[in-house]
């Protein structure tokens, strides 16, 4: 597979999972490229991979807590997205959505994407595991604090139901 | 799936949707991986030009320097070196236009109901999703997004390849008069935007990053709405899981001749989906010599992750199935791609 043909494919879905990871459309699109250009330099060997696209994922969600370390501002995104939630005229289930987009965004970097990548990526652990660079038992633990904290924020009751 | 674990679902996918311009993701990565390795090599050079200043002993292989290592490479194609081709989605025989039947705007994601005038505006992408038809069009050089919807509930909050956070400064709720509104976009761009009905009960807008709004204006005298075109192109999914359809459809064609991409959701009731994606480029060489499955009596293969499969025999293309979420696994997904039909040459989009 080239460069092109991987972008072209899985472009759009980095693109989705870095909106996701950054809570920016802006950053999410030029994290993207930034990622996908460190990408084409090493092509040759991550092509070789068994799985690049784990790579190149692993590489989109250390970039993301890079930025996050190197600014040490995500305070500010959080409060602004708390802001816009009482802004717009919300009808109940939009409300309540982005009422949990805001408490997502306030979770910890690893947390998020331990969320991000089992709930919207549908990622197995082993998996997340890889692109984290951890564990699965501490993917299971960062999943476990995530669930926790959203539970107790939202008010929702602590049933054994969730995804452990 | 708990309650929790249902809003968190749909808060994701809520929060990632949109549009993605493939073309320009491309041309950037592409550019500034190509300065990376300029970088790289203008560092090793002045690094080797240093040693031998002081008079290290620097052992260099032949060709050794110029590589600058071994992950520096000069990947395939690049852009494309061609002019971009027109390609235009194909007629959808039998189908009323937006005019004449508003009401199915956005309600099949297979078919786009408004099309443009001949030899004028070139297609970059084009696609249907939560009841919205979407054109982006390439203008003299400047791209351009056309919206069509059959409700103004639809568009106000949703504003494809627009940074959202402008939408709300520039849409009025339900003022679909043909007004113009404007604002200062990241990095000092100014971002133009105009909604108006080009029929009754079609409801339109048009986006554009430019100096002034002549070209929204030249879309709107383009845009036709006595036809229809199939969304997916080359590619038809004529079976899907009990209980699903066809609810998103996007085509990039932007880079076409060099390559062109499909990318088809399939989902019912339940949280996951089968996303279907065609995808063909030219600097595909050869595919994998032999399938591990039988989908609708032809070739298949079934990634080792488990969460792929891939119909074989098409010439420079892969089509693949992913599979995510609850409710769906391999066996719907070698439905989809069982009944897919996909046109015999995807270079030339006049037989599509």
């Amino acid at each position: 597979m080239t460069f092109e043909e991987y972008v072209s494919s899985r472009g759009p879905a980095l693109v989705r999972l870095a909106r996701l990871l950054t809570g920016d459309q802006h950053r999410a699109e030029d994290l993207t490229q930034d990622v996908l250009s460190q990408a084409y330099v090493q092509w040759r060997r991550i092509a070789r991979a068994d799985r690049p696209d784990v790579y190149v994922r692993r590489m989109l969600v250390n970039a993301n807590i890079s930025w996050w370390r190197r600014r040490s501002n995500r305070e500010l995104v959080v409060d602004t997205f708390a802001e816009r939630a009482h802004r717009g005229d919300l009808g109940g289930e939009a409300a309540d959505r982005d009422e949990m987009w805001r408490l997502i965004l306030g979770l910890p970097d690893r947390q998020r994407a331990v969320l991000v990548l089992r709930y919207y990526e549908d990622l197995d652990d082993s998996t997340i595991a890889q692109i984290l660079d951890c564990s699965p038992v501490t993917v299971r633990t960062h999943a476990m604090r995530a669930l926790a904290n959203l539970r107790e924020r939202c008010g929702a009751p602590a049933t054994n139901g969730s995804r452990p | 799936m708990t309650d929790l674990d249902q809003r968190i679902d749909q808060t994701l996918r809520e929060r990632a949707e949109g549009g993605v311009d493939t073309d320009r993701l491309l041309a950037v990565a592409v550019t500034r991986g190509r300065a990376r390795v300029r970088r790289r090599r203008t560092t090793a050079g002045t690094a080797l030009g240093v040693a031998a200043v002081l008079g290290l002993g620097v052992a260099i292989g032949p060709g050794r320097l110029l590589d600058s290592g071994p992950d520096v490479v000069i990947p395939g194609l690049g852009l494309p070196a061609d002019p971009p081709v027109s390609v235009v989605p194909p007629r959808a025989d039998g189908v009323p236009g937006a005019a004449a039947r508003p009401d199915l705007i956005g309600a099949d994601p297979q078919v786009l109901h408004f099309g443009f005038a001949p030899d004028g505006l070139r297609y970059l992408s084009w696609s249907v999703q939560n009841g919205v038809e979407m054109a982006r069009l390439d203008v003299d050089g400047r791209p351009v997004t056309l919206e069509l919807s059959g409700s103004t509930e639809a568009l106000p909050p949703r504003a494809q390849g627009l940074p959202a956070e402008l939408v709300p400064d520039l849409v009025t709720n339900g003022v679909f008069d043909g007004s113009v509104a404007r604002a200062k976009g990241p990095y000092g761009v100014t971002v133009w935007l105009r909604h108006w009905q080009p029929a009754p009960g079609v409801y339109a807008r048009a986006s554009a990053v430019a100096d002034d709004d002549r070209d929204l204006f030249d879309v709107a005298a383009a845009l036709r709405l006595d036809q229809a075109h199939r969304c997916g192109g080359p590619l038809r999914l004529t079976t899907v899981p009990a209980g699903a359809r066809v609810n998103r459809c996007e085509v990039t064609v932007a880079p076409f001749p060099a390559a062109f991409g499909v990318h088809l959701m399939v989902s019912g009731t339940t949280v996951g989906a089968v996303q279907v994606q065609l995808q063909y480029a030219r600097s595909i060489n050869g595919s994998r010599p032999e399938g591990n499955r039988t989908l609708g009596g032809r070739p298949g293969y079934a990634a080792p992750q488990g969460t792929e499969l891939e119909l074989l025999g098409f010439p420079q293309a892969h089509l693949t199935a992913n599979w995510m979420g609850q409710g769906y696994d391999e066996d719907d997904a070698a439905t989809v791609l069982g009944g897919a039909q996909v046109a015999a040459h995807l270079d030339r989009p006049a037989t599509w």
